[in-house]
């Protein structure tokens, strides 16, 4: 239950700080661009683990969720599977759309 | 004894099940990002994120659904009236940021700015339009859920709903994470 309350501070810090961060100007607008996407993507880990439980115990009294309790966690595998397929997506869009652009 | 553990079994399966489903809409969500950034650069000489989204907001509306999703796992026992009261903060607040990000689709409509305007503007719409209807069917959800816990209670069936629910709404936000920083405050570099 601690871990939900410190996942929720964080996930203030890091919503206030990028929005700060990018309203003042900070830093060179690369170097901006960087800790976006550091605080995004560290933000939504963040709340994977400490609001959805992913990998741990769950919160509530009332579940025993057997598959947690199996050696192999497949929730978690099935995530990793799934941020894998979603970086294949993402990133390759990008290469494939940038090297026709590139080419035409 | 040995129901209750068939329950369990049953409870375990269908939260296991419901992970995957939102597994399967990351990936879905991931699809639209990628045409986001795609198309971002086909503004037909309309203008660009920066000028036409509006960033106070933004981080209002973060905040809203950020304290609903936290006020929505918040109930570790399942009494029933701690989870109703959770249950109506959270509808409260997701309501009020289901309405302000209509206010903004509104405004941009309005403006000459709809979906038709532009390949970079379809894309937006596509994208944080998506995530609306899902946040709209949340809403309903708990709007029934509270009715059904109301009238019978903190049984199995309402349980297992409710602790699906609890998976849902803070993916919902996960994913708002990602419209916020990548499109608003990425945006507005």
């Amino acid at each position: 239950m601690k871990s939900y309350f410190w996942g929720f501070l964080l996930s203030l810090v890091l919503t206030i700080g990028a929005y700060f961060a990018v309203v003042e100007r900070a830093f060179a607008p690369a170097n901006l661009l960087i800790l976006v996407a550091i605080c995004s993507v560290a933000q939504i880990f963040l709340q994977f683990v400490c609001f959805l439980r992913l990998g741990r115990e769950p919160i509530s009294e009332g579940v025993k969720q057997q598959i947690l309790h199996e050696p192999t966690q497949w929730n978690v595998i099935f995530f990793l599977f799934t941020v894998l397929i979603a970086l294949v997506i993402v990133i390759g869009s990008l290469w494939i759309m940038a090297n026709l652009d590139y080419r035409m | 004894m040995m129901q209750h553990n068939e329950q369990h079994e049953v409870e375990a399966k269908t939260l296991f099940g419901f992970w995957l489903f939102i597994l399967s809409d990351v990936v879905m969500f991931s699809v639209m990002f990628a045409t986001y950034a795609v198309l971002l650069p086909g503004k037909a000489g309309g203008i660009g994120p920066g000028e036409l989204l509006s960033l106070p907001r933004a981080l209002g509306e973060t905040l809203l659904l950020l304290v609903s999703s936290f006020t929505c796992g918040l109930c570790q026992c399942l009494r029933q009236s701690r989870v109703l009261t959770l249950l109506a903060i959270t509808f409260v607040l997701g309501a009020l940021f289901f309405s302000a990000v209509l206010g903004d689709f509104m405004h941009l409509v309005q403006n000459g700015n709809s979906w038709e305007r532009s390949a970079f503007l379809s894309s937006y719409f596509l994208l944080v339009g998506t995530l609306l209807a899902h946040v709209a069917f949340g809403l309903l959800w708990m709007l029934v859920l509270i009715g059904q816990i109301w009238k019978k209670g903190m049984v199995a069936s309402t349980q297992r709903r409710f602790l699906c629910l609890k998976m849902f709404w803070p993916f919902l936000n996960i994913v708002w994470v990602g419209v916020y920083s990548w499109i608003y405050l990425g945006g507005a570099i």
